[in-house]
Order: structure tokens, then sequence, then C-alpha cells
């Protein structure tokens, strides 16, 4: 389903990320760190009032020939960004929110945990495989 | 508008109509809930014909003919009935059979005309027979138009009448016929799942929708309409990839053949929409005529950004359509018309868009121009333009065949130089014009996204800014919210006031905004109390946890800024950059290879790319993505070596200087400029500006330092990178040791690296593990390395720069102190860098935090709690402006006269155990300040070792340390005492000795079998050697083993103390005295406390001139205490011996001697055992019978003296010297006897309880005058001696009752046998055998002062005021004995200075109670005891 996930910190480092294996990292590495840029954009775009009542996710930040980057804003600034294979057009805006919502989740579980120390790469099992079962789920 | 009846009259008005018609907007009220709108009206007039009226099922709405009218200028009855009347029911059976009800007749009156015929019905005549013949029922469908040509009022009028009316008419019929045509549009739509179906059809059927809406100035409900039709084709190539195939699609999917791209000049694509009418359109073709008129739409609609939004989408969306329809695609052809494409937008966009405009909207075209790039850079590679060798004939073929898919330019842009169609073909005609147009498309991606880097680094800090206004937002808000003033910035919380013990709310309220705000920094501690204390709300906590930070974030900014006036300063300064820099620099970096490339092939300025990259690498480096790192680096890396080898000329070393200071100094920023700047300098053959500062005769080497060292420090980054392969790690490792070789010619210059690329410190080992080391000792520092090269690394040096310092306090630092504070193991871990993380993360600091609890002073409850930051300065102090993480920062290496150095060694990949040893030299504090390697010219050096590491060198004098093994010493036993020698800087030779000098009391004992001991300065045992003791009368001479220095001897001597040296064991004899009460509490605390006895022994040491003088503490183990007994005449003197040590010991050979030696005084032992065991702890009695011959005996002195030995030993070979108590006995001799007697009532046989009996005291005196009678209670009268004594009986058991007085003073004659007899009544209280009431007997003795005695001593007594120390009978047993040396007396409690006559307790040797122990049956009284029992 996604090709790659990645969970970003406040201040723009990787807190997390994980792409197929299949494919070059390097590549998806970059098109994670420029799509920060739109969910920049979007943000300030947003404006201060409406902050309050703003959609955590984002929609499509951006659109390669290849991929489809999906992004996510957490209250607290974490960036969720996803990114899917153009191809794959079954996959609807809905859908992607609910994977969203359920990364969402599975990260607050990782800041639950008082041993994680927030801003430390994400090393938990269970998060890893959640991510696992979004990559494979339709694939 | 379908115009029929007159046409010349029509010809006549239309230049007016048409040009009135448009004037006034109408409102244009829509179907289906869509808003009014106002519209103007433009029509087209056509005259009448039958075949122009629409036929049914025609989809045609431009060409229809909305509203018919008709025009006639009859005024005549006459030819209206002949021929108007006809024609007009001619032309309605017209419309009639068409079914077309929007029609309109229009008269026109001429005023001109009617003045010639005079004879005309009037005007309304007419008009109301074509109302009457045709408009049956609609009578405004009948309008008059009075003199149309004419400039009057009327006219005005009129015409103003009549374009309204044919203006709502116009617009009825159009809002009728458009209603129908889009429901005819829907039912069209509807049928498409029908096989027969084709899009194209109906793509010409909405679009004539869109352009009637166009046509109406609708551009938006036009664009509505194109859009749908976009989304439903998107739609049906979606579901054929899902597999539901439409048969019309299949006519899209044949191959591609041409690829000439979008065309936006032209409004309507008249060719391309023929395509599609004649359905032989392509996929390509339906798009591109498709976004043509998207993107005309949406330029009428001044939104020309959008196009290129919706550009870049629709070029992605067509790429993958085509992959998903499966067409057939000549390799290359897409990217052309993707290139063709961007292009073309991007030209379209700026041709009419402003600067200010495209400015703004640049985030979008920076998409389209890399877009345009990437496909470039692709055809470059798929022509073989970019490869060394130029194109080859399949390349060549290839181009062509490119080429021919292009086909001819189209006329519209056949003129312009620059269109895309010029570019791309001429970009694919050679490798030159190939880099060059490349370079131009790179140039217009630098351009745009140069202008966003300014941005990129106040999008920096406008991030840190806004963190730091969330903070004095959330402070300021909880200020306002608790009205506490603000008490500077060390409270970061407030503190609140509480309602319940723990407020939970607030509580959470902060320690969500710890959580949030400070996550990295929190400890582990409060992270946890912090989710403790979140535990009491609900399971929302966790949601909460995100929302909370934005209440704490939100809250107010605007409010809270406001009133933060630094902070807004900020602020304002640094703005919203929202621009993209991260894609601009993306745009910038992935191709570099290719831009690179060019750039060397030219050899221009491949610093331009160096600092594109170095620009990148910040920002990466900046915000942590270690792969994009890896990768920037990498070409860098590239690029540096270029830059080397195309180095020509040897560097001044004035130039070389200033490039490394920048380089130092400068961080990355600088050192780019600084470097571009030079090298401009230097290549633009502008040497003239450096060469003053250069010795004419410098010849520098072959290669340029500066850039070889970025070369070199970037490989050295790149060899320790984790995130290459292996192969790519050795290679760049290779390139650093190539380089090593090759300047090994060239001694002297040096290339300064940063270690931490190349080896990691991971921990040190110090042996001796304390890092403490004597002076000219031997210390090991155990470093070990992490190597992070992939291939073992021969290292010439590995070195480790010391500083050294004397420690000023250096009272501190004395060997014991150093050795026993540096307690650690030796090692110190070094933690591992965290350097993959942006400084923003780990440069706050930890909170110090601390809980607040204030209680209030009256009840002590709890009344505020808080939390406390107190380092908020730190936390809300304002970084610096990204410091740059690459910057080699003063990375110079230090010389110093202290290196410990290690050569030749080989780095294996890991960790390698590097040893160094060194001999200490002076004393002080070393501390390790920079390590570097060294392979060739090459340094690595790690500036600082953190965190510090130190070791001390110590210098120490000898030492002789003397100490009792047990705890304590015990005098009179040999004792085992501790020499203990160290000997410092001092090497003990042979022959040396300590001399002892002798003190009479402390005997030192020689045994056969002493033996010394030498250990290192580690507590090793290095060897043992025989004593020598060698003794003389007044010094012990004890030789010494040799030992080197820093050595400890340790020997043991046995010590004998004697125990009763004359002196010192009087003092044993305090404890027997008589003491006042309150000094009793002392005295029993004293009571197990031994005896001392201090002696001073002076030592001569051989390292010295001084004599060292040691105090050994001997206790004694005894405590002697003594009393005398008496029975009636005859005396007994008891010793007691208390054994207050921990040891048993045997007594033997007690014995008690007279000192005076006084002649008939006998003292008979009446000790049966000659041996006794006293355990310790416990007490021995020994007895005395005191007799003798003459009297008054005189005062007797004692000596008592008593053998012992430690009872577990066996035998001791010296001989102990017995323990000895003195002591004095006085006053011993009896000279009153009282005896008291009861006798029961008279009459009575014996006592009863309850009735009076007499006691009867007689004190007798025994003796004449003695020496002890002399005294103030002695009275003389006519050489007759009395002395005043005070009886008093006191029954303390309360046996007895005193009947009357209990005391009394007696004047009793100093004689023998002189007696005195007292009468009392006392009354026995209980029955039984009663012992008798204590009698008293006291000397009184009157106050000496004269007025005192005129005061009745006995009315005092009597009064029973008489302050008597009720105490005293406590003493009394004692009192009369007094030991040796003792002043005290009981007189000692004298009452304040009153007048009062004062009681001297006679000592317990003159007074003999003879009826003590007596005891007398007293019987109960007869009573009559009545056992009441009642029975009911």
């Amino acid at each position: 389903m996604a090709v790659c996930i990645a969970v970003i910190a406040k201040e723009n480092y990787p807190l997390y990320i994980r792409s197929t294996p299949t494919e070059d990292e390097l590549k998806f590495h970059y098109m994670v760190h420029t799509s920060l840029d739109v969910v920049d954009e979007k943000i300030s775009a947003m404006g201060k009032a409406l902050v309050d009542q703003r959609e955590l996710y984002l929609g499509l930040l951006y659109p390669t020939e290849d991929y489809k980057v999906y992004g996510y804003v957490t209250n607290s600034k974490v960036k969720f960004v996803m990114v899917v294979d153009s191809s794959n057009t079954a996959l609807r805006d809905n859908e992607i929110c609910s994977m969203f919502r359920k990364l969402h989740n599975s990260y607050t579980d990782v800041m639950c945990n008082p041993f994680y120390n927030p801003g430390d790469r994400i090393q938990s099992r269970a998060f890893d495989n959640m991510v696992t079962s979004m990559m494979i789920q339709v694939c | 508008m379908h115009s029929a009846g007159d046409q010349n009259l029509f010809t006549s008005i239309y230049p007016t109509l048409s040009q009135q018609l448009p004037r006034e907007p109408m409102e244009w009220r829509r179907s289906y809930g869509r808003a009014p709108k106002m519209i103007h009206l433009e029509s087209n007039f056509v005259q009448f014909k039958e075949e122009l009226l629409p036929k049914e099922g025609n989809k045609a709405l431009l060409t229809f003919p909305f509203l018919h009218i008709y025009w006639t200028e009859c005024c005549d009855t006459e030819v209206y009935k002949a021929t108007v009347k006809d024609d007009l029911t001619k032309w309605q059976n017209v419309l009639k059979a068409h079914s077309s009800v929007d029609w309109l007749i229009v008269v026109v009156e001429n005023d001109a005309k009617k003045k010639n015929k005079t004879n005309i019905l009037p005007r309304t005549s007419i008009v109301d027979k074509i109302r009457n013949d045709f408009c049956n029922k609609q009578s405004d469908r009948c309008v008059v138009l009075s003199d149309p040509l004419k400039d009057s009022s009327r006219t005005q009028e009129s015409w103003n009448a009549f374009l309204t009316k044919l203006r709502t008419l116009l617009l009825m019929s159009f809002t009728k016929n458009l209603g129908k045509f889009e429901d005819d549009m829907r039912t069209l739509r509807e049928k498409r799942t029908e096989p027969g179906w084709s899009f194209c059809e109906y793509f010409m059927v909405q679009e004539e929708l869109a352009f009637v809406f166009e046509m109406l100035q609708q551009f938006e409900d036009a664009l509505v309409q194109y859009d749908e039709l976009d989304a439903l084709f998107s739609q049906y190539v979606v579901n054929f990839g899902a597999g539901d195939g439409a048969n019309w699609l299949t006519f899209f999917c044949q191959p591609v053949k041409s690829w000439n791209g979008l065309v936006l000049r032209k409004p309507i694509d008249m060719e391309k929409r023929e395509l599609i009418q004649r359905q032989e359109a392509t996929l390509l073709d339906l798009r591109s005529y498709l976004f043509s008129r998207q993107c005309t739409l949406l330029l009428f609609l001044q939104r020309p950004w959008e196009v290129a939004q919706r550009a870049l989408e629709l070029l992605h969306s067509c790429v993958q359509e085509l992959k998903l329809l499966e067409v057939s695609v000549p390799p290359g052809a897409l990217d052309c018309w993707v290139f063709l494409s961007c292009l073309e937008v991007l030209q379209r966009i700026e041709g009419c868009c402003d600067r200010a405009q495209i400015d703004s909207n640049i985030a979008h075209m920076v998409g389209l121009w890399s877009y345009a790039m990437e496909k470039l850079k692709s055809l470059g590679y798929l022509c073989g333009l970019v490869s060394e060798k130029g194109p080859n004939s399949e390349d060549l073929n290839r181009t062509v065949d490119l080429l021919a898919g292009l086909g001819a330019e189209r006329p519209e842009t056949a003129n312009t130089a620059q269109s895309p169609y010029k570019k791309l073909q001429e970009a694919l005609s050679s490798v030159e014009a190939f880099e060059k147009h490349y370079l131009l498309i790179h140039g217009g991606v630098g351009a745009l996204s140069r202008f966003k880097q300014s941005c990129s680094t106040s999008a920096f800090g406008g991030n840190y800014i806004s963190g730091c206004c969330e903070v004095s937002a959330l402070d300021h808000c909880r200020i306002q919210k608790r009205r506490i003033p603000v008490p500077g910035t060390g409270l970061l919380f407030r503190t609140w006031r509480l309602s319940s013990p723990w407020p939970h709310s607030e509580l959470n309220d902060s320690c969500l905004f710890l959580l949030v705000r400070f996550p990295q920094t929190l400890s582990a501690y409060w992270r946890f109390k912090c989710f403790l204390a979140l535990e009491v709300m609900t399971e929302e906590v966790w949601k909460v946890l995100d929302l909370s930070n934005k209440q704490c974030f939100i809250g107010e900014p605007k409010e809270s800024r406001k009133n933060e006036g630094w902070w807004e300063g900020l602020w304002k300064d640094c703005g919203h950059a929202s621009v993209r820099w991260r894609s601009a620099m993306l745009a910038l970096v992935m191709p570099n290879n290719l831009v690179f490339a060019t750039f060397a092939r030219r050899k221009r300025s491949p610093q331009k790319a160096e600092m594109y990259l170095q620009g990148a690498l910040k920002n990466y480096l900046a915000e942590g993505w270690a792969l994009p790192v890896t990768h920037t680096r990498k070409q860098l890396a590239e690029c540096q070596k270029h830059l080397g080898q195309m180095e020509k000329y040897p560097l001044s070393p004035v130039f070389h200087e200033i490039i490394s200071h920048c380089l130092m100094y400068g961080g990355v920023a600088h050192n780019e400029c600084a470097v571009t700047a030079l090298l401009v300098l230097y290549f633009e053959g502008k040497r003239g500006h450096l060469e003053p500062f250069c010795p004419p005769s410098y010849s520098g080497g072959p290669h340029s330092l500066t850039l070889n060292f970025s070369y070199l420090q970037t490989s050295s980054l790149l060899a320790s990178d984790h995130h290459l392969t292996e192969e790519e790690r050795k290679y760049f490792c290779q390139e650093i040791l190539s380089y090593a070789s090759q300047q090994e010619d060239n001694p002297g210059h040096k290339v300064v690296l940063p270690m931490h690329s190349f080896a990691r410190l991971k921990d040190l080992h110090f042996d001796p593990p304390n890092a403490v080391v004597h002076a000219g000792g031997v210390l090991t520092v155990e470093i070990t390395v992490c190597s992070q090269m992939p291939i073992p690394v021969h290292v010439d040096q590995i070195a480790v720069n010391v500083h050294f310092s004397i420690d000023k306090n250096n009272y501190r630092k004395t060997a014991e102190w150093l050795t026993k504070h540096k307690t650690s193991n030796g090692i110190i871990t070094f933690p591992a860098e965290a350097s993959q993380f942006p400084a923003s993360q780990n440069s706050l600091p930890a909170l110090e935090l601390s809980e607040m609890l204030e209680r209030s002073p009256s009840d002590n409850s709890l009344h505020t709690t808080g939390i406390i930051c107190r380092n908020v300065h730190m936390l809300l102090r304002r970084q610096e402006s990204v410091s740059s993480l690459e910057a080699p920062s003063g990375l110079a290496l230090e010389d110093g006269a202290h290196v410990l150095k290690c050569s030749s060694v080989t780095l294996q990949p890991g960790a390698n155990k590097i040893e160094f040893r060194t001999q200490a030299k002076e004393p002080g504090t070393y501390t390790l300040r920079q390590l570097r390697a060294s392979v060739g010219p090459v340094w690595f050096v790690l500036a600082h070792i953190h965190p510090i590491v130190q070791y001390d060198v110590y210098s120490q004098e000898p030492q002789l340390h003397v100490e009792p093994l047990a705890d304590s010493l015990l005098a009179g036993i040999p004792q085992k005492v501790k020499f203990t020698v160290t000997t410092g800087h001092y090497a003990v030779k042979n022959g040396d000795s300590l001399q002892l000098s002798n003190v009479e009391a402390m005997l030192i004992l020689c045994q056969a079998e002493n033996r010394a001991v030498v250990y290192s300065n580690s507590r090793e045992e290095c060897s043992t050697a025989l004593l020598r003791i060698q003794s003389s009368d007044k010094v012990t001479s004890i030789g010494l083993p040799t030992a080197p220095a820093y050595h400890v001897i340790e020997f043991e001597l046995e010590v004998l103390s004697l125990p009763s040296a004359p002196a010192p064991g009087g003092d044993t004899s305090v404890l027997g005295t008589p003491e006042p009460h309150r000094k009793q509490k002392d005295m029993q605390r004293t009571d197990h406390c031994m005896v001392t006895t201090d002696h001073k022994v002076s030592i001569d040491c051989p390292w010295s001139i001084y004599s060292t003088v040691i105090a050994l503490t001997f206790s004694v183990p005894f405590r002697t205490t003594h009393s005398l007994l008496s029975a009636g005449t005859r005396k007994y003197v008891q010793v007691r011996v208390q054994n207050l040590s921990e040891l048993d010991f045997e007594l033997s050979d007690s014995n008690l001697e007279d000192m005076g030696h006084a002649a008939g005084l006998r003292l008979t032992p009446l000790n049966t055992h000659s041996q006794q065991l006293i355990h310790s702890k416990q007490s021995v009695f020994f007895v005395w019978e005191l007799t003798w011959t003459q009297e008054p005996p005189p005062p007797l002195h004692c000596r008592f003296s008593v053998g012992f030995s430690p009872a577990s030993e066996e035998r001791l070979t010296v001989s102990l010297k017995p323990y000895t108590y003195e002591f004095q006995v006085e006053n011993f001799f009896t000279l009153y006897n009282v005896r008291a007697e009861i006798l029961p009532a008279s009459g009575a046989e014996y006592c009863r309880t309850g009735s009076l009996c007499s006691l009867e005291v007689s004190i007798t005196r025994l003796a004449d005058l003695l020496d002890v009678d002399k005294d103030e209670a002695l009275v003389e009268s006519e050489e007759y001696f009395s002395t005043k004594l005070m009886y008093e009986v006191v029954d303390n058991s309360s046996n007895w009752a005193v009947c009357g007085k209990s005391c009394g003073v007696i004047s009793m004659p100093v004689a023998a046998q002189a007696t005195h007899r007292v009468h009392m009544e006392v009354m026995p209280l209980f029955a039984g055998y009663l012992p008798l009431p204590d009698v008293r007997l006291f000397k009184y003795l009157p106050h000496h002062s004269a007025h005192a005695s005129q005061l009745d001593a006995d009315s005092w007594i009597e009064n029973d005021s008489l302050s008597v120390d009720k105490h005293l009978d406590d003493q009394l047993d004692c009192s009369s004995v007094r030991s040796r040396g003792s002043t005290h007396s009981a007189s000692s409690s004298e009452h304040k200075g009153l007048p009062m006559p004062r009681l001297q307790a006679l000592p317990a040797g003159q007074v003999f109670n003879s009826s003590t122990g007596m005891q007398i049956l007293v019987i109960p009284s007869q009573d009559d005891h009545v056992l009441e029992v009642s029975v009911t």
C-alpha cells in the first residue's frame, strides 16, 4: 500500500522513516524531505485562527510521476508523511486518512512509554509492526 | 436572434440595437438552486430562415436561435391587412411547427411616415390589431418602438422599454433552452454505460455548454464543464485500470505518434478539437486540448499559478494514464512531451504575469522547472548527450525519431526565438547545445531557489522564534490566569493556590506542558512524575497530549505577544517564510552529477557546484537527514576532488593561510564565500592582489592544500558513513591514505582533520586506577578507540596532548587526599556523539526542576505547591543561529611540552586499544586535552577530550605513623603498636634506623621474631625483613629494612606501660570521695571510662633532623574503690577492684599494706583465694580486718596491690608489675554508740498497731576527748567539754509514725561512757516484725558568725524548716572515709550564706548503731472485723 512511511519531528528531523526495501531508500528520503516544504506551506497558509479547527490530515502534498505524497500533522507539529505508488489508484482519500489516524494512535502509544525519550528515533517494535502492516496490506 | 419581417427596417435599427443591448446587465436566475448572476447579453441577429430553426434532437446550442422577432413599421391598416398579417401568420405557423414559443413582434413607429399619410388610423389600432390577431393572451409579445432613429426623450423612453423587454424575453428563452440542453446532456451522460456511447460525442455536447458560458463571460461555469469532462475521463481511465474497460476508451489506447506538447497560445485549438470530433484524437491530444481550454479559462480568471499547479498534476497523471492504458510510447517521447509542455506552460505564465505575481507563486513554478530539467536530463542520457564521447549512431537515430515525433513547429510560435520547440530541437542537436540548455534550465531553477535559500535561514529562525513565543505565550496566559506578578525569569511555572491538596488540573496542565514543550530535555524522573500525574486523567490523556499543546501554544498568541515586545520584534524580523526551499534544494542537489560533469568539462566554475552542495549539505545536516547528507557529501567529494585536481599553480602560503583561516573559523557559510572569492581572484589571474604577501622565494607543494583539505575532510566523513556500501567507504578511505602517501616527500605541512569521522574515543583506562601517581612513577593510559574506517589504517603516531598545571590549592592534593578522593575505577567512558541530530535538539540543557511546597506558618497546612525550573534562563535563551556542524572549528594542533605518544599503530576497524606509558615527572595535575592521530601529513585531531580526563602526580614527604593495633592500649600488659613508614620520595638505605627515646613508664619489649614488611605504593607486598632492635638506657634504635622511594614499611612493636606509676593511679580515688549530689550523674557517666595515661615518645627519623613526637595513650584496665566497714568497735577495710576492659584477668597476690607502718595496727586478710579470675566488666572484692592495740589509732595510709595477668594468654615473657592502689582511712575509731529500743505501752506485752509505743534512744560516748572532736561543735566551759549533736529519727519505710519531735539537739559531754537518752513516742502502722526506725546523729555546728549565734538554733529546728540536706544520708556511708588528697567535705552544702547552723554528718566509722537490724514484733490491734453477708 504505502511504499514509504515517515515520522518527522517538530524540528524536521526524521524520527522514523521506512520504505519498501526493494526500492532506493535515498529517493524516498529526498522525497519525504522535500514534501516538508509543502507541509510548512500548508500549515502557514492556514493562518493562526484556523489552526484550532484544522484537520490534521493535510491531504495530497505533491504528486510526482510515480508517487503521491500525503501528509498529516499532529498538533504538536509532528509530521507523518506517507508515500504511495501513483499507480495505486484504488486508494481513496479517506482510506489514506484512516491510515494516518492509525499511525497517529500508534505514535501516541510510543509517546506514552515513559522509557521512550521524546525526540529520539522511534525503535518501538509495536510501531514497526504497525507500519509494516500498512505497507504490506494491499500490495 | 432570428429576425423576420421588414429587413430594411431591421438593418436601419440594427446598429443601435446591437450596441444598446449588452449595455445593461440583467439578473439571471438559474435552475437547480444556483446563485443568480448579473450578465450582459450580447446577441447576434440573423435573418429568418426556416432551415435555421432547430430540428428535433439538435444538440447545437451556439447556433441555436433563441428569440424570433418580427419587425414591421406598418402603420396602415390596409397594408397590414394586405401583407403584414399574412406574413405574420406564416411566420407564426413556421414557429409553431418547430414548437418555438419565443417570439416577439416589434412595431416601429415613424413620425415621418405618419405625417406622410394623413388618413391613417390612430396609431394604436395597428398594434391592437396585431395583439388581437396573434398575441391572444401574451399581449407583451408585441412592442412598440417609436422613432428609433431620432434623438428625443420619447425615443429614448421607447428604446429603454423595448430593450428591457427584449432582454427579458431573450433571457427567458435562453434559460429555457439552456435548461433543456442541460437536461439533454445529463440524459446523454447517464447513458454512458450503454455500449454505443462515445466520450467524444459527449465531449462535444458538454463543450457546447462551456462555450455558451464562456460567451456569457461565465468562465467559472465554463471551467466547471471542462473539469467535469476531465474528471469523467480520469474516472474512465481509472476504471479501465481496474478492469472495467469501455469500448470507446480502446480508441485512446492507440500508440502515441506525436508528442508536440501542449499548445496554450490559441484560445481554442481547432485542430485538436476536430480530431476529437472525428474521434481520432489520441490520449495526449485529448488531454492537451482539455488542458489548453482549462488554461485559457484560468487565464481569463486571472489565476495563472493555478495553471502551473494543474499543469504539473496533468503531466504526472498523463504519464500515469499512458502507463495504465498500456499505450505504447516510443522511448523519450513522453520526455519530450513533458519537457515541451512544461516550458510551454512556464512561458505562457510568464507571458501573462508580472514579476511580483511570479515571485509570490514561485513554489509552483519550481516544480515545473525541475520537472522539465529532469526530463531534459533523461533525454540527454537517452540520446547520449551526456556521455563523455558524445552520441553514437544509435543515439542519433533515436534523436531523429524523437524530433520527427515533434512534427513541424506550430505557426503561432514560429517567429519567437525562444519557443519550447526550438529549445528542444536545439538541445537535442549537439552535446554543446544540450549542455547550454541544460545549464540554462538549471540556472532557472537555481535562480528561483536562490531566492528561496535566502528565506530558508529565516525559516529556521522563524521556527525557533515561534517556539519561544509559545513558551512565553503560555507563561503569559498562566500568569494572567493566576494574577500573580512575574517574579523574574526564575520561575517557569508559577505557583498556584491550593484548594485541594494536589490540584490535578493545574498539575496536569503543567505536566503536559512539560512533556510537550521539552520532550528531550526532561529528565526521566520528571517525565515519570508527569506521567504519574497524568494518570488521574482518563483515557483522553493521550489525545490531550496532542491537544494540550494546541491550547498551550496557541493560547492567545496575539495578546501575549503584545506584552512580549522583544519576541514580537524578532517575530516580525523573521516573517513567515513559506517557500519550498527544500524542493529547490533537491532540484539543485539531485542532478548535480550532471551539472558537475558539465562544469568540470568546461573548466569553468566548479566552486559554484560546490557552493550549492555545501548549502544543501548544511541544511540536511541541520535537519538531521542522514541519507541525504551522505548522498550530498558523496557528490561534494567528487566535486572537491575535481577542484583539487584542476589546480595548476602552487598556492602561496599566505593564500593558504587565509583560506585555512576561513575554513577553521568561518564555518561553512564563510568558508564557501571565502574560498570562492579567493579562487575567483586567483583564477582570474589577479594574483597581484596576493603577491605582495608572498615571499618571492616561496614555492609551495604541487597541490592546493586547502582544497585537498575539504576533499579529505569529506572523504573521511564518507569513509566513516555507515549508509554507504563497504566498497564506497573503502574507496574514500583509500583516497585519504593515498593522499597521505603522496605527501611524504613534502615534509612540514600538515592537514588537520577532525577526529570524529576517523575514529571515536570510546573509553580510557588508567593504571593505577585512581590516576594518581607519585613523581617518578609510571602511569599507563589505555584508550579504546573505535576506528570508523572500513579498512585497517596504519597510523604513524597517536598522541595525546597533555596540559600541565600546578594545582594552586596544593594542600588538598596530598597523597592521602588524592588516594582517598579519587575513587573511580580508572575507566572513563566517553559518551557517543549524537552527531546525527540537529543542533536544536541537543543544545537544550536538561531542565532542572524541583518541587516546591509551601506550608502556611499558622497551621502548617499545605497552601502552595508548584514546580520550579531553575535554569529557565538557559532554556529561553536565544540560540545562536544555526551553527555549522561541519565547521572544523578551531582545529589547530596544540603544542605542548607534555605529550603522550604511541607510534606506528595499526587501527583495525572497530575497537582498538592503545596504551600510553609515561613516567611522571613534576608533581601537579595533568589534563588530557587533544587526541590526534597522524597518517602521513594528515592529522586527525580531537580538539577536546570531554569529559575532562586528568591524572595527578604528587610528591610526598616521608612520614611515620604509629598507631595501636587494638582500639585502645591497655596499661600494664604488653600491647602491640604498628609502625608505618611511608617513604615518600626518600629511599630507605641500609642502616637507617628510627631512634626512639625511652620513656620511663613505658617499656619497649624486644621480641626475637620481629618482622618488617615492605609494601609498594599500591599495597602489594614486596619483601619482609627481620627487624633489628637495639636498646640502650635512653634510646631504642630500630633498624629499618631498605626500601625504595614511595614504599611503605610496616612493623609492629610491643610496648608495655607500667601500670601504677606513682602519680597517676591516685586519680582513681576521686571516685571514692563523697560528692555533692548534683555531680552524681557525671560520676555515673564516667563510671565505665578507663583512666588513661599518655606516654610521649620522641622518635628521630633518618630523613629529618627534627624528631617526631608520638603520644600513646594507655588505659588502666581497673578501677578500684575502697570502703570502711565497722561493727561496734571492730573495723574492716574492703577494696573493690572493677575490671573495665574487655579482657579477663587473673588476679593474684592481693596485699594491703599500711604505708605508715603504725605500731599496733594490723591488717588481717580475710581473703581465702590467692588467685582469682576477674571477668570483663566485673568486680572482685577484698576485705581486711583492721585491728589496733593503741588508742586512738592514727589515720591509716594503705596501699593495695594485686598482681594481674591476662587470663587467656599463656605465660608472658615479661614479669608484670602488680597493680597498686593507695588510699587513706581516717576517723575510723568509734566515738558514739547509738542504741534504740522500742517498748510496748505500759501494761501491754506487745506493741500493737495503732497504739503508741515508747522509743528510747540512748547515745553513749565511748571515748574521751580526742583530736577529732576539736571542732566548732565543741563547747568548752570550765574544763568540761561538751559537743553539740543532733539526732533525728527517721523511718523511711513508713512503718512507724513518730509522734512529737523527731529530732533534737543535745549537748553531749565529751567523756567516756557519757550517755544521753531520749524518749519518743512512736506508733507502729503495720503488724509484724518491724525494723526499728533509723536514728541518725549529726554534729551540730553553730554558725560561726556572731550574729548568727543570736538566733535560737532550736527554734530553727523545731520550726521544722531546718534545711537539712535530706540527701546527706546517701553519703553517710562513706563520708567518714576520706581518701588521701580529698579536700571535699560535707559542709560544702552550706546554704547560701543564711545564718543557719550547719550539720555535719559524723563519719561512718565514728558512730555505731548497735540496734541496726533489730526488729520488734508488732501485733495487730484487736479490732472486731465484721464480715457482713447479706442473703436475700
